[in-house]
């Protein structure tokens, strides 16, 4: 009865320790992809902005074990002229890039935007609204207004949630853009939430052409934003966009380092916590196989006399632990799955590095398979261990003993 | 009697090929499956352009800022404010000022310069009392030569005084008839200058632009009026310094204005600037319109100039390029290519030795690969 009890604590701890292992990475990495398409949703994969002065190439080559590679270096030193130097020639280079789906052209700056009542500093971004949403989620992310209305009267402008939450300001107020060439009177087209509380704060969106002529930039100062296919190649293509057309061009995995490194690290430090349950669960049917190995020395040692070989005895302990086994897996994929359910319908109000109103879970397979190999390996050892010793048991110094 | 030995293939045998034939196809199956796949593209041959792009301005030829140097009402001004841009012709009268009050001056001083004219005419009272006094004076020392006793010594040397003090008084009566002359002279000059201020005139034929006054408006001295520029244009064009190497007079330019959408205009570059801007690193050259266009001044745009264009040579993409090399895939395997190269742009690159036609490259992050790697090709599309 006690080790009936023991063992099913056993199972659940597999049970639990699968399923916890799934539900922390389902929400680590839901939290992250979640942030990951934000940042794709508002800054886009790659951004080219300054021309490089410098005429030295950026290649060099290292030989080892003879295979011939070449590096593409950083040129964070290199002197570089601000903005890009020709949009229509640098698109028509970029063409030549299949994996590219989109290309817009930013101009940013800064001005004063006035309300009925006060006036706050924003970062103005001139851009062509329909390259911009080919690069971003802009059309997903207006909470209010339309993009139709921002595209068909060039003095209108898509203001950020917490501008307008500051200025008051309601669709089709006008404002007032003080700043760069003079001042700018505009209509509230849109707003737009991102959910990234500096952007939300403090970005407004303008036709090019009018930021070009507002800020007095008619030439330099524009920079280019791209999505990809496969944002996940967004290094390797930057570096490659980089070295043919000599601009400085960043990825979204550079640009955003420092927070895809926390996340990595909460992740792994989730994967590490949760496999201590499985561990522990490892050691319990461990202690169980191992007092039922104690117990049912002469029975072994009987089953040995009458013709059973070492492997017969540990197939015994295995196949119990494989039973465990496969209980513990079904069941905790099971409780995973609901559990990554339950806890994505719980509600959660999260501003700052993105906009959620709920736990944001990613349903991956490769955490399900995580989980189910770190339990084979604990359970397998932990019958093992057992099994081996149940096998080199001799029956004739049992029954000696016994005797 | 020999007997024949039949020749039986033994299963093991049958079993031991097959399962060579099965090993080897698994492995040529995993081998492909785990074989890197290089995006290729071929060397062809093509034309390509080695050009440099730069930012336009157009200016005006001449350009005039007309300032007025007096203050006083405008009576005609030849444009209003906010009016269509007119042709005007050298000389000709752009704006008229109110001239009253010099006009009055000018009558007044002329009347003032006549009267003392005729009082000039009419002669000295001092002149006819000297040439009086000097015959007496002449007189008085005849007698007194004679007859010591007829003229006293003193009334002598009071004549005498008497003549001096008038001849003074005539010198003095002259140098003040002069100086008023002349005075009358320069008041003339100064208010006929005046005059002249309150009537500006186009300086140059050409076209003018703005203006800031109308009819009826005050203007101080020194107020902008209007602006009035020649009818030929400028074409500056602004490169970064480095991408000046190449460019030389006479190559040809192709250039898009903003207020003009997607017409292309061609031009020749006609002359460079000898100086460097030191703060922006950039250098100006100036540029010829092929054909007679009316484009605003002020009005920008981009250039292109083309420094070398090259027909039916062999290109690839430029993307493909490491420094001076590429990677060329044969039997598919990779293999590091040096290259002498020619003309380049953002797009392709001129092969002038290390390849051929129809040779294939690695087109995408060839920086991803390595000499001598196994690779599976795949066409660039």
């Amino acid at each position: 009865m006690g080790r009936r009890r023991a063992m099913t604590m056993s199972l659940l701890g597999i049970v639990l320790g699968i399923a916890f292992f799934v539900v922390t990475q389902a929400q680590t990495s839901g939290f992250e992809a979640f942030f990951v398409k934000t940042i794709l949703g508002t800054n886009g994969a790659i951004k080219i902005s300054d021309r490089f002065q410098d005429m030295d190439g950026t290649v060099s080559v290292s030989s080892v074990n003879g295979k011939t590679r070449f590096h593409l270096n950083s040129r964070e030193n290199a002197r570089y002229i601000e903005g890009i130097s020709n949009p229509r020639l640098l698109r028509k280079a970029l063409n030549q890039f299949p994996q590219i789906t989109g290309i817009s052209e930013i101009l940013e700056g800064t001005g004063s935007l006035s309300g009925i009542s006060r006036s706050q500093s924003v970062e103005i971004h001139g851009i062509k609204i329909k390259d911009h949403i080919m690069v971003s989620d802009l059309e997903d992310q207006i909470i209010r207004g339309e993009l139709n209305e921002f595209n068909l009267n060039p003095m209108s402008i898509l203001v950020g949630s917490r501008i307008a939450q500051r200025l008051m300001l309601k669709i089709g107020d006008r404002v007032t853009l003080n700043g760069g060439t003079g001042n700018l009177q505009l209509r509230v087209a849109g707003l737009f939430e991102t959910g990234v509380s500096q952007i939300d704060k403090h970005r407004a969106y303008l036709h090019l052409n009018t930021a070009k002529a507002f800020l007095g930039k008619r030439f330099s100062g524009s920079i280019l934003q791209l999505s990809i296919k496969d944002p996940t190649r967004a290094p390797q293509i930057s570096a490659q966009i980089q070295e043919t057309i000599d601009h400085r061009t960043v990825s979204w995995q550079e640009r955003e380092r420092v927070w895809l490194d926390v996340f990595k690290a909460l992740r792994i430090s989730s994967a590490i916590t949760v496999s201590s349950i499985l561990l522990l669960s490892g050691l319990g049917i461990f202690n169980v196989f191992a007092i039922m190995v104690i117990e049912k020395t002469r029975d072994i040692a009987i089953l040995r006399s009458i013709g059973f070989k070492p492997f017969d005895a540990s197939t015994v302990f295995l196949w119990q632990g494989a039973i465990v086994l496969t209980v513990g897996i079904t069941l905790g994929i099971i409780v995973g799955l609901l559990s990554t359910y339950a806890i994505s319908q719980i509600p959660l109000r999260i501003r700052g590095i993105f906009s959620t109103d709920s736990f944001m879970v990613n349903w991956d397979s490769s955490h399900y398979y995580s989980a189910i190999l770190i339990a084979i390996i604990f359970v397998s050892i932990a019958s093992w261990i057992p099994a081996r010793r149940a096998a080199r048991i001799e029956p004739a110094k049992i029954i000696r003993e016994t005797l | 009697m020999s007997k024949k030995k039949k020749y039986k293939p033994s299963t093991k045998g049958l079993l031991f090929l097959l399962l060579v034939v099965i090993v080897y196809f698994i492995f040529n199956f995993l081998q492909q499956q785990f074989q890197t796949e290089a995006v290729t593209t071929v060397v062809e041959k093509g034309s390509i352009r080695d050009s440099v792009s730069g930012n336009v301005r157009v200016l005006a030829g001449l350009s005039f800022q007309l300032r007025s140097e007096t203050q006083s009402a405008i009576i005609y001004a030849a444009l209003i404010p906010y009016g269509k841009p007119i042709q005007v012709e050298q000389n000709q009268t752009i704006f008229l000022m109110d001239t009253v009050d010099l006009n009055r001056s000018l009558n007044q001083t002329l009347l003032r310069k006549q009267s003392h004219d005729k009082r000039l005419k009419v002669g000295s009272s001092i002149a006819l009392q000297l040439e009086v006094e000097e015959k007496n004076l002449k007189a008085y020392k005849t007698l007194h030569l004679e007859n010591g006793k007829d003229i006293a010594s003193f009334e002598l040397e009071k004549k005498v005084s008497l003549v001096e003090r008038l001849r003074k008084s005539f010198e003095i009566e002259l140098i003040s008839n002069d100086e008023t002359s002349a005075s009358f002279k320069l008041e003339i000059e100064r208010l006929k200058d005046e005059l002249a201020k309150r009537m500006i005139l186009s300086p140059i034929s050409g076209s003018m632009v703005s203006s800031n006054v109308k009819k009826g408006d005050t203007i101080f001295g020194g107020q902008i009026l209007g602006e009035i520029q020649s009818n030929d244009r400028i074409l500056e064009v602004t490169l970064n310094e480095e991408d000046f190497a190449g460019v030389e007079e006479g190559q040809n330019v192709g250039l898009t204005l903003f207020s003009f959408g997607n017409q292309v205009f061609e031009g020749t570059v006609s002359r460079l600037s000898a100086k460097v801007d030191s703060h922006t690193g950039r250098r100006k050259l100036f540029v010829n319109l092929k054909s007679q266009h009316d484009l605003p001044v002020g009005a920008s745009g981009r250039a292109e100039i083309i420094k070398v264009e090259k027909e039916n040579v062999l290109i690839l993409p430029t993307k493909a390029l490491l420094g001076n090399s590429v990677f060329a895939v044969k039997d598919g395997e990779v293999r590091k290519v040096n290259l002498q190269i020619g003309a380049k742009n953002l797009e392709y690159v001129e092969v002038i030795k290390g390849l051929k036609e129809n040779d294939r490259v690695v087109a995408e992050t060839p920086h991803l690969f390595y000499d001598g790697q196994s690779v599976s090709a795949t066409e660039l599309k």
